[in-house]
């Protein structure tokens, strides 16, 4: 699997990671580094406790990973739960979204573990 | 050969000392059978640990101190707390004109400053004692980060251009560099040029002059110039003691050896006494010494493109990335450093503000701070810093960089204190209109 084949899977955007990161390999880098991102982990967690303003913080920092990473259509659906977690404002819906937002992030998981299980191979 | 010799690392891990000390017993032949092999150290296996030592413990002995002290340590240690105690002498003795003279503000004025000089000096004495101390036990590791070295060369002039002129001292500066951008490490080398500076306005007469030159003498091998620094003083103050001199006098000694530590040495250090009538007598003092800077590449090369001229300026600058999180942390970083900036990273705010703290007060030019941190956040982490007492670091401009800016966001970052938001990821452009904005 190619860097932009990865992207094409999870729906990212290629061009602007590439223009960001300048290479393949720098990517792959990064690639790596999300694999080892805790953001996802810290939003179940909060959510799952019902502390939903820890889950605000870390769905807004996963919102940066996942924009940093270009993994944009990723990043649209965890934007929108930021938003309805956000002082408060519409915690049905971010309840009612963040299934959604689990089943991305495992599809996402899944292209990006093959790719790194690829590499390491 | 592998297996018969190890590494400078493995000695020092073995040994319990640090890698610079065992460097500098390999340089001084200490070793026995360690060789150079290129640029490494290459230790025998078998090779015990010398005796480095450099006091001997004298059993049964009345003497007040409990190892025996080499003539030449005494004699500085002497001199040293002689030179203390005439600015202690200053202080108290200004201090009571000063008091005396309290109704008259002009006059008490001077005896105040007479006093500030003087507690400047003391401190300057003795955090050179404790630098030559620190280099001498291999405490100190240097930190070689990529730096526009001209900018300290700049600043340095400028401070020394205007303090001589208050003495009435005529000072000429010059300096001729290639290469700007270069590995250093930047708080030992703002140490040796602040106080050779130093050096300069305490050890020139008034109407003396001094110059001092600052130039890139050539190259060691592909990637390292040589920097060579000339001092020369017409009408020195130290007059026919400049042996001892060379030997006691702390600035002096603190300056040699951080340039040794840095890989450079003295070229020379001369004197030549001169007396003109009983009442006079003076030295011209010439000083020089060399020392070699690895090049950083990248950032010597020129833009040629219009458009691009205005954001050289930046190159070269330092900024702190805040950000609790790796991967946003690492992605800020290589951005702004790919732009040519110079970037350390914190992982919390508080970090950030220690690393303020700690630095000289020209260290930063710019903060990018995430808002959202588990410990101190961005905002408080601004207020803090704006609190500061130096001006100079509470007036760093800091950025917000976030995901998502809200209006309360906005409102809280602008309370605050911060300069303006850059959301993530980072735009280049956008970047830059912010900087620009603030000039």
């Amino acid at each position: 699997m190619t860097v932009s084949e990865c992207y094409a899977r999870v729906k990212g955007d290629y061009l602007e990671a590439l223009g960001r990161f300048k290479s393949d390999s720098m990517i792959a880098k990064f690639i790596m580094l999300y694999t080892q991102d805790t953001s996802l982990d810290d939003l179940k967690t909060a959510f799952y406790a019902q502390d939903y303003e820890k889950a605000f913080a870390a769905a807004h920092t996963l919102k940066g990973v996942l924009r940093n990473m270009a993994f944009n259509d990723y990043a649209m659906t965890v934007s929108e739960i930021t938003e309805y977690l956000r002082d408060g404002k519409n915690i049905p819906a971010a309840i009612e979204i963040f299934p959604m937002v689990v089943s991305k992030a495992q599809d996402t998981l899944d292209v990006v573990d093959a790719f790194v299980k690829e590499r390491e191979g | 050969m592998a297996g018969e010799y190890r590494t400078i690392k493995e000695v020092s891990e073995l040994w319990g000392i640090s890698a610079r000390r065992v460097q500098i017993l390999c340089n001084e032949g200490r070793i026995p059978g360690a060789f150079k092999k290129g640029r490494t150290w290459l230790i025998p296996v078998k090779a015990d640990r010398p005796d480095d030592r450099r006091v001997k413990t004298v059993e049964g002995d009345d003497k007040f101190f409990s190892s025996e002290l080499h003539e030449r340590d005494m004699e500085f240690l002497y001199s040293f707390l002689h030179d203390m105690r005439q600015n202690v002498s200053s202080i108290l003795g200004f201090s009571e004109l000063a008091y005396t003279h309290i109704k008259d503000s002009d006059t008490s004025g001077k005896y105040i400053n007479n006093i500030s000089d003087s507690g400047n000096e003391l401190l300057d004495m003795t955090n050179n004692f404790m630098t030559i101390i620190q280099v001498e036990r291999g405490e100190i590791e240097p930190d070689f980060k990529i730096n526009n070295i001209n900018q300290t060369i700049e600043e340095a002039f400028d401070k020394l251009r205007k303090l001589a002129h208050e003495r009435s001292i005529i000072a000429r500066c010059s300096k001729d560099i290639p290469h700007e951008y270069v590995y250093v490490d930047y708080v030992l080398w703002h140490n040796v040029i602040s106080n050779l500076i130093s050096f300069i306005l305490r050890n020139t007469q008034r109407g003396g002059s001094a110059a001092i030159k600052i130039n890139e003498v050539g190259m060691d091998g592909l990637d390292r110039c040589i920097y060579r620094v000339s001092i020369d003083i017409v009408g020195g103050t130290v007059g026919r003691n400049f042996a001892k001199f060379q030997r006691t006098n702390s600035q002096f000694l603190a300056v040699k050896r951080v340039i040794e530590f840095l890989g450079g040495h003295f070229i020379t250090a001369s004197d030549n006494y001169r007396s003109d009538n009983l009442s006079y007598s003076s030295s011209d003092i010439k000083l020089a010494f060399e020392v070699p800077f690895k090049i950083a590449p990248d950032q010597n090369e020129k833009t040629t493109s219009d458009g691009d001229n205005d954001r050289s300026k930046y190159k070269g600058k330092r900024i702190l990335v805040a950000d609790d999180n790796l991967l946003n942390r690492t992605a800020a970083q290589m951005i702004f450093e790919e732009e040519g900036f110079v970037v350390e990273t914190a992982e919390d705010g508080i970090f950030a503000v220690a690393m303020v703290e700690r630095a000289l007060p020209d260290y930063y030019d710019y903060i990018f701070m995430d808002l959202q941190m588990p410990n101190v956040n961005g905002a408080v982490a601004t207020k803090l810093i704006r609190g500061l007492k130096d001006k100079k670091k509470a007036s760093i401009p800091v950025f917000a960089i976030t995901a998502n800016v809200s209006e309360k966001d906005r409102k809280d970052s602008i309370a605050a204190g911060m300069n303006g938001f850059l959301e993530k990821p980072i735009d280049i452009d956008k970047l830059y209109q912010m900087l620009d904005a603030l000039n």
